[in-house]
């Protein structure tokens, strides 16, 4: 009985870590929540970041979202950016090209790693010419698309890699595969971790609290699955734009 | 016999988790009181990111709005305060009053449809648009480490290990002035 509260308190303290932001966990570089892709420009954008992530280590994310929440677009994605945790730790080699299409705002959000190779009047001046006059015109998944394309090329330009993304875009079957779930820890290991908590507690608490200072070190960002960001953070650079 | 070892058992077991906890809690203030230093250092960061933007953009506007003087001179003094500044509250101060001079020169900038197509004005305002956001960004992220360190040492037991060691200092709150955060808001699409 002892242990089930035990395993029911660990459970519920885990989900009080409340996300600032109300989006499920990312499935892919490409997260369509508001569903404005098409299926296609969805898969192939997923294998051009993808493979960019492979080769560059960066991380770039697109998301659309039904709703900011009543937020202004700048904090709701530098929260999102948190939240994942876009870009490798330590680096913050990451991007958010975020677009609500129902508040009609969209923005390029740059982590900390990647502020020079993305200042802010570029990001400002790409979202101008490239994706904005296509919003205004209603193709959305053309906006995007042309969008991504442009960050990924202008990133691999000031960051000299030679990435060849006609070559990424055809590589299919690769996201299929890199795709999927987080893997789940099996059940025993899941129950034994608190107990053997506990017992370390009762019987070592040295241990138990160097166990606890090593613990909270970890986390951000998700295992497995699609690789999952790698806990990579930003300072609100980039820039907005409505339509 | 037996009965002693059990006291004295209990003994130890009590000095490791009395030591044990006051350790931790002390680590724990050490660490949140660097992560106060070390967010403030970064609000320094962006905010001096802003004081190297302004006199590009002031030399960007004279060159369309020449007879706009008050305005130029407001913005160079309250940047020349910024760099005068010493402690905190007075940066703190200093800044807002910068705020509010670029936010008076961005209104102003409105006026003048030729400076408004300019290129270089448009990437100036996307840089100056984003530097207030970043200063947005690590004021909140300043103040939730204030807020985390403040928390813990006024806080039962935690305030008698911080008095122990001398952390009895609180921080201060870097508060926005009214408005501040409407500075970088200049919509070209919607504005007349």
């Amino acid at each position: 009985m002892k242990r089930i509260w035990l395993f029911l308190l660990v459970f519920l303290a885990s989900s009080l870590v409340s996300a600032k932001v109300n989006l499920p966990a990312p499935s892919g570089f490409v997260n369509d929540f508001a569903r404005v892709l098409k299926t296609e420009t969805t898969s192939q954008l997923e294998n051009i970041l993808s493979a960019f992530e492979r080769q560059s280590g960066i991380e770039i994310a697109v998301v659309t979202t039904p709703s900011l929440e009543e937020q202004p677009i700048e904090d709701y994605a530098v929260d999102l950016f948190k939240q994942w945790g876009i870009g490798k730790k330590g680096k913050d080699n990451g991007a958010l090209f975020l677009i609500a299409p129902n508040e009609r705002k969209t923005r390029i959000e740059v982590g900390y790693g990647l502020e020079g190779a993305i200042n802010d009047a570029l990001a400002g001046r790409l979202l101008d010419q490239v994706v904005v006059p296509r919003f205004k015109a209603g193709n959305i998944d053309e906006g995007i698309a042309a969008g991504t394309l442009a960050i990924v090329s202008r990133i691999a330009q000031s960051e000299n890699i030679a990435f060849d993304l006609e070559a990424a875009a055809s590589s299919m079957g690769v996201s299929s595969r890199s795709r999927g779930q987080k893997i789940p820890l099996p059940w025993p290991i899941k129950i034994l971790i608190p107990i053997v908590m506990f017992y370390l507690f009762i019987r070592h608490p040295w241990l138990f609290l160097l166990f606890l200072g090593g613990g909270g070190r970890h986390g951000g960002g998700f295992s497995g699955g699609f690789g999952g960001f790698g806990g990579g953070m930003s300072g609100g650079g980039g820039a907005s734009r409505g339509w | 016999m037996k009965k002693i070892w059990i006291v004295l058992g209990v003994i130890v077991l009590f000095v490791l988790i009395a030591y044990s906890t006051v350790s931790g809690k002390y680590n724990q203030i050490v660490t949140l009181n660097e992560s106060v230093t070390s967010s403030w250092a970064q609000v320094e960061n962006v905010l001096q990111r802003r004081n190297d933007l302004i006199p590009n953009l002031v030399n960007t506007v004279k060159g369309y709005a020449a007879q706009e003087r008050d305005v130029f001179i407001k913005v160079t003094e309250a940047r020349a305060k910024v760099g005068q500044a010493q402690s905190i509250p007075q940066k703190v101060e200093a800044n807002n009053e910068l705020s509010g001079a670029l936010s008076r020169l961005l209104v102003v900038a409105e006026r003048y449809p030729d400076l408004k197509s300019n290129q270089n004005f448009l990437a100036l305002q996307d840089e100056l648009a984003g530097t207030e956001n970043r200063i947005a960004v690590e004021r909140k992220r300043y103040n939730e480490s204030v807020q985390a360190y403040n928390t813990t040492v006024r806080r039962f037991p935690t305030n008698l290990i911080a008095g122990m060691f001398g952390y009895t200092k609180e921080n201060k709150y870097f508060q926005a002035a009214e408005g501040a955060k409407e500075v970088p808001q200049v919509n070209f699409n919607t504005q007349p």
